[in-house]
């Protein structure tokens, strides 16, 4: 959910909408702005898998450090989504534990 | 001195900030290197007064003086490098960083550490589900993203700050539905993510839960230059010895701010200072050392975030690797007497966060098993990478070298 205006901060600074696509849906995002934000404001908290238990995963301490905020962005894995700016047209999966690393593609 | 010293400052919230400013004098070379992409460090994400503020920030809110110690950085000669993080300190004062330019090492005169603190947390039943998140991603979400963390919040932890979090996540249009003091008896569930928490009984539906539990020092890189430590009550952890100059036991290494014990911003500014004119060896130092002394504030002793005795069996202490608590009990059991035997019996510690969570965790569960007490712990060994590094950086690196 978006912050519409915050009584200290005013509203959010002009961005551009995009369009990104979340394991095949489209979302809107604001160009700029951490995947990961783009993908709670939509209501997606879980953003990967454990690669034994399979468990879901979200961003727990955001400041970009820990393996739980990684995700698949454009087909790569292990992309830190509070680090990564959204794009227009950009494709973000769920990471399936360890991810998909292409070996046999 | 011929010649000009080169200083890297690495952290760039306040006491990072003071400094280089500080050390950015004539014959001095100073590189300001940090993680995130703008200067400013936690404050950034901060939308109360400065509480305790060094006078030049009297009044401002915390996202504010982070804009203001950039103007005032533009306007210097200092080479700011954001997005680039310090994943080792080695021998004879050598850096190892990764930012937009790729990896590449430094190697100065001095070495400013202003590496901040990190989150205390603390397991409980549920504390893995996506929609649990600390109060600092809490507030990078409402306040760098106009985002907010969920609709109905708990809210974990005692004191001001867990107070001012459930002041911001209200002002944000949350509803902050639970609040806990401590996370002792918690229990969150839900489906794919956290749906409700309890304790004891009635479930209260939420789509958010902040753990606003304390900050812990943070000199890892302090560490992997192997300065010594000692423990401090105050921040219930080990914090690098420092003489009055802010210097370490390394020669040129120095620490300052949080990194070195949590202190209030007036006080990390004042450290800030000092090691700026330490590094230089400028004739203002005394006078930099006299305002520090006026800002120094005692403080309290650490009172621990939980019960380590009250950890369910069950539940994860380490969510990266996932180890449970049962596992390490049975490692402390079987003889484990300091964090680094508990991570080599169980994993616990091994994750890229390198331990800084659970290190806090796991001396608590040593003490209630063994009897043995926090300052008598051995402190976990430091080893680099600080950060994440994938392989390919790393050979980037080494062909450079060669």
């Amino acid at each position: 959910m978006r912050i519409s205006k915050h009584p200290i901060l005013g509203v959010r600074p002009a961005g551009s909408a995009v369009s990104i696509t979340v394991d095949g849906e489209p979302i809107t995002a604001f160009e700029g702005e951490p995947v990961a934000a783009a993908l709670l404001a939509a209501g997606l908290r879980a953003v990967r898998t454990m690669p034994e238990t399979g468990e879901p995963r979200g961003v727990f301490t955001g400041v970009g450090r820990s393996t739980e905020e990684l995700g698949t962005v454009d087909g790569e894995a292990n992309v830190q989504l509070m680090r990564t700016p959204v794009r227009d047209g950009m494709v973000v999966d769920t990471q399936q534990g360890l991810g998909d690393w292409g070996e046999s593609s | 001195m011929s010649g000009t010293t080169q200083i890297v400052v690495v952290g760039g919230g306040l006491s990072g900030i003071m400094a280089a400013i500080t050390a950015s004098r004539p014959g001095a070379e100073v590189i300001l290197i940090d993680e995130q992409e703008q200067m400013g460090g936690w404050q950034r994400t901060s939308i109360q007064k400065i509480d305790n503020p060094p006078d030049v920030l009297e009044g401002y809110r915390g996202y504010d003086s982070t804009s203001y110690g950039r103007r005032v950085l533009e306007q210097s000669s200092i080479d700011c490098r954001n997005r680039s993080v310090v994943w080792g300190l080695f021998e004879d004062r050598t850096i190892a960083v990764h930012g937009p330019e790729g990896a590449y090492q430094l190697r100065p005169d001095k070495i400013i550490l202003a590496t901040g603190s990190t989150e205390i947390v603390w397991p409980f039943a549920g504390w893995t589900l996506p929609g649990v998140m600390t109060a600092r991603a809490a507030r990078a979400f409402m306040h760098l993203h106009y985002v907010l963390p969920g609709r109905r919040v708990a809210v974990i932890g005692r004191g001001a700050d867990a107070d001012q979090l459930q002041a911001d996540l209200e002002a944000a249009g949350a509803s902050v539905v639970s609040r806990f003091q401590t996370p002792d008896g918690v229990e969150a569930g839900g489906d794919g993510a956290v749906e409700w928490i309890s304790v004891e009984g009635e479930r209260e539906a939420v789509d958010a839960v902040v753990l606003a539990l304390g900050s812990l020092p943070d000199p890892e890189l302090a560490r992997h230059a192997m300065a010594d430590l000692e423990y401090s009550a105050a921040n219930g952890c080990h914090v690098p010895i420092r003489n009055a100059h802010m210097q370490t036991s390394v020669e040129g290494v120095y620490v300052v701010g949080d990194a070195g014990g949590c202190v209030t911003a007036a006080e990390a500014a004042a450290q800030g200072y000092v090691a700026g004119f330490a590094a230089t060896d400028s004739d203002e130092l005394a006078t930099a050392m006299s305002a520090l002394a006026d800002a120094v504030q005692a403080r309290g002793p650490h009172i621990d975030v939980g019960d380590a005795a009250r950890i369910p069996d069950e539940v994860q202490v380490d969510r990266e690797e996932q180890v449970i608590a049962a596992c390490i009990r049975d490692a402390i059991q079987s003889g484990a007497v300091s964090v680094n035997d508990v991570k080599r019996k169980t994993r616990a510690g091994m994750g890229a966060s390198q331990g800084r969570d659970t290190e806090y965790v796991i001396a608590r569960m040593i003490r209630v098993q063994t009897g043995i007490t926090l300052d008598q712990l051995v402190p976990m060994t430091a080893r680099p990478p600080a950060r994440l590094v994938a392989l390919a950086d790393l050979a980037q690196m080494a062909a450079a070298v060669d």
